[in-house]
């Protein structure tokens, strides 16, 4: 292993094949930056630093750069002329996804869809990670091992583009995303919106699954009772009134019982929790005896009515 | 049916441990399946971590308590219920199943050492001469799927026999039971079958015998002098669930004509399961209805659905055999009064089936 000097034009030229990782700014939008001397501040930083050859040595094996791309860019934007390398003797494919791994440094940090570009090279570098691989590669990848990482990133690849990207900008997890896959991918364009917050947009993806499986829906009827529940006032509402009726029809009718019974009596009642119990609460409170004796009597009228209210939880 | 041909598929290895390597129904199941590879381990942890799995039997001791209350449910009435495990595990493999998200990574296990589990139990039964002891080994497995391959529940009946307090119950989804045909002494031992429609046994329940396998198999078991008992557990809600469950209910009376004095207890369960169990599989059909969250965080049908399904199923058994005692497994308080009006030790014929046994 040596440190060399390698000159920027001909290190542009060796294989990139490594360069998977996202980057947040390109070589012209730091040279655009650079003109306009507007340069974010993290890259100014990196900038000098780069100046005063104060980074890690590129790592090359094989004429394939491995890591630091970022770099490269940076130093094609301020016309450096050349960069430090660290040229490697002969590596297997797995010890140069290692390295580019150790040196990116971002275990639990990586997107999906850079998953599925270091997924694919592995591919195209042939290799097929078995226990002991997964056991050194995952936690580089995922921060534990993950015996389940080769699956996970096959199923993202099948997922539809609109899916992977809801999954990509956080918006929905993996998991979710999983589990819904099959829908028309239609219905996931319709979720990106501010109007959920992420725990309610996978409720309501959740719950409507199970409704599309349940009432067989095909996939022009679903987008459009999709398109019902997301325009709504209130589509978590919705979905789950859809996706459980008869406790819907429950609350209604519990709900129906206290405006016909209760309204303006000062009194309440209240059945148990998903009505689930044979316990009916009733509450009142009063501020005299007059009142007292006013909710006595409504309490009493009230008698020959609450086996209507029993009926719901039998 | 070709036992060594069948249990021969199921298994590729049978790991034993030491100190049942010479035990009597280890013997047995080695002359069963003299084809499958053995060997001897020290203890359980010694099964390499590619056999655990449930293509490998692994024969050994039980470890701790040998007998069991049925763990029962929090917020739930439970039938107080005694348990043996000696079969743990199973391989037929019904998709409502709560060992699926738990036993995935396990061998079949058989504990083959029974002198201290049939001790143990006629210790409890005469400090209990009193009550009716219910003790069953079908709690972690199916009672009678490997029987055949070990002959195990035959000493047990056996043994159990003379105590007439003793309800040894076999609760099984196959018909397994003509190895145990020919024992001479059995007491109240009950063969149990867990039933189904036929659309339920052939969607959910794996490689389970059909339904009239099962009652033609009861039907045996009755008329060479066992006690039988059926459990409608787990009872789906479906469109068609009332007819079909009604239908199993004529065929046990009409076709099968199991009279009612042969019926030691049926018991009714609606589907209910814990959360992870949703999660670790494929989404089934089942799934779909609606449910709600139980005071033991198992998900429930609504309160309300219960009742109807329990009253129907248990008003078509009364019609066809009126003093049967019928009574639900895992219930709260609100649905026993909801089905039967009152709370079980308030029912004269069940009274005793739900009575604590001491010292357990």
């Amino acid at each position: 292993m040596e440190i060399k000097k390698i000159k920027l034009t001909d290190l542009l030229k060796l294989d990139s094949i490594f360069d998977i990782f996202d980057y947040q700014y390109s070589t012209t939008e730091i040279e655009k930056s650079l003109q306009k001397n507007s340069l974010p501040w993290e890259i100014t930083g990196i900038i000098t630093l780069v100046s005063k050859d104060l980074y890690p040595p590129i790592p090359v094996s094989n004429n394939i750069i491995i890591w630091g791309f970022t770099l490269l860019r940076l130093s094609k934007a301020i016309s450096k002329e050349y960069l430090l390398c660290r040229i490697l003797g002969e590596q297997t494919p797995v010890e140069m996804i290692t390295t580019a791994l150790s040196m990116e440094n971002r275990a639990g940090k990586y997107s999906m869809e850079e998953q599925a570009r270091l997924f694919k090279l592995m591919g195209n570098l042939k290799i097929q990670l078995d226990l002991k691989e997964t056991k050194k590669i995952t936690p580089l990848i995922t921060g534990h091992f993950d015996p389940n990482w080769t699956k996970r990133i096959q199923q993202y690849t099948k997922f539809s583009p609109p899916l992977k990207s809801l999954v990509d900008n956080n918006l929905i997890d993996y998991k979710t995303a999983l589990k819904v896959q099959d829908l028309p991918p239609e219905i996931f364009t319709l979720l990106d919106t501010d109007k959920l917050s992420f725990s309610e947009r996978r409720i309501v993806l959740n719950l409507f699954y199970e409704i599309v499986k349940r009432d067989k829906l095909e996939s022009s009827r679903a987008i459009e009772e999709f398109f019902s529940i997301i325009r709504s006032k209130n589509p978590l509402r919705v979905a789950k009134r859809k996706r459980f009726p008869k406790l819907s029809e429950m609350e209604e009718e519990y709900r129906a019982l206290k405006g016909k019974y209760l309204k303006g009596k000062g009194i309440e009642i209240e059945l148990p929790d998903h009505f689930e119990g044979d316990k009916i609460t009733a509450k009142f409170s009063f501020k005299s005896k007059e009142e007292f004796q006013t909710r006595i009597k409504e309490l009493e009228n009230l008698r020959d009515r609450i086996d209507e209210f029993f009926k719901i939880l039998r | 049916m070709n036992f060594s041909k069948f249990y021969a598929e199921q298994f590729d290895i049978v790991y034993i441990t030491e100190d049942v390597k010479n035990n009597r129904y280890t013997n047995f199941m080695k002359k069963i399946i003299p084809e499958v590879p053995k060997r001897i381990i020290k203890d359980k942890s010694s099964v390499p971590q590619e056999h655990l799995n449930s293509r490998t039997l692994l024969v050994s001791s039980p470890r701790g308590k040998t007998v069991n209350r049925c763990p029962g449910s929090r917020g739930h009435i439970c039938c107080n219920y005694l348990t043996v495990d000696l079969y743990v595990g199973c391989t037929i493999g019904c998709s409502y199943c709560i060992m699926q998200s738990y036993l995935n990574f396990s061998p079949i296990i058989v504990y083959v050492e029974v002198e201290s589990v049939i001790e143990r139990v006629l210790k409890i039964a005469r400090n209990n001469s009193n009550r009716q002891i219910r003790i069953g080994t079908g709690e972690v497995g199916d009672s009678l799927l490997y029987d055949p391959l070990f002959n195990i529940s035959r000493d047990l009946i056996e043994a159990f026999a003379e105590e007439k307090n003793i309800y040894f119950e076999l609760k099984t989804k196959t018909n397994f039971i003509d190895h145990l045909l020919t024992v001479e002494r059995k007491g109240n031992a009950v063969i149990g079958f867990s039933l189904n429609p036929p659309v339920i046994i052939q969607s959910e329940e794996g490689s389970a015998a059909g339904l009239y396998e099962r009652l033609e198999a009861a039907k045996r078991a009755s008329e060479a002098g066992y006690l039988i008992s059926f459990h409608f557990d787990p009872i789906f809600y479906y469109d068609t669930w009332e007819t079909d469950y009604k239908r199993i209910i004529d065929s046990i009376y009409h076709t099968y004509r199991i009279p009612e004095e042969t019926i030691a207890w049926i018991s009714m369960g609606t589907f209910r399961y814990p959360p992870d169990l949703k999660d670790k599989l494929p989404l089934r059909e089942f799934f779909l209805e609606e449910f709600i969250p139980s005071k033991d965080k198992k998900y429930r049908y609504i309160q309300k659905i219960r009742s109807r399904i329990y009253r129907s199923i248990k008003s078509y058994i009364k019609h066809y055999y009126p003093n049967l005692p019928i009574y639900m497994c895992m219930e709260s308080d609100a649905v026993w009064h909801n089905v039967f009006g009152k709370l079980p030790t308030e029912i004269p014929e069940i009274h005793d089936i739900f009575i604590h046994a001491e010292g357990v």
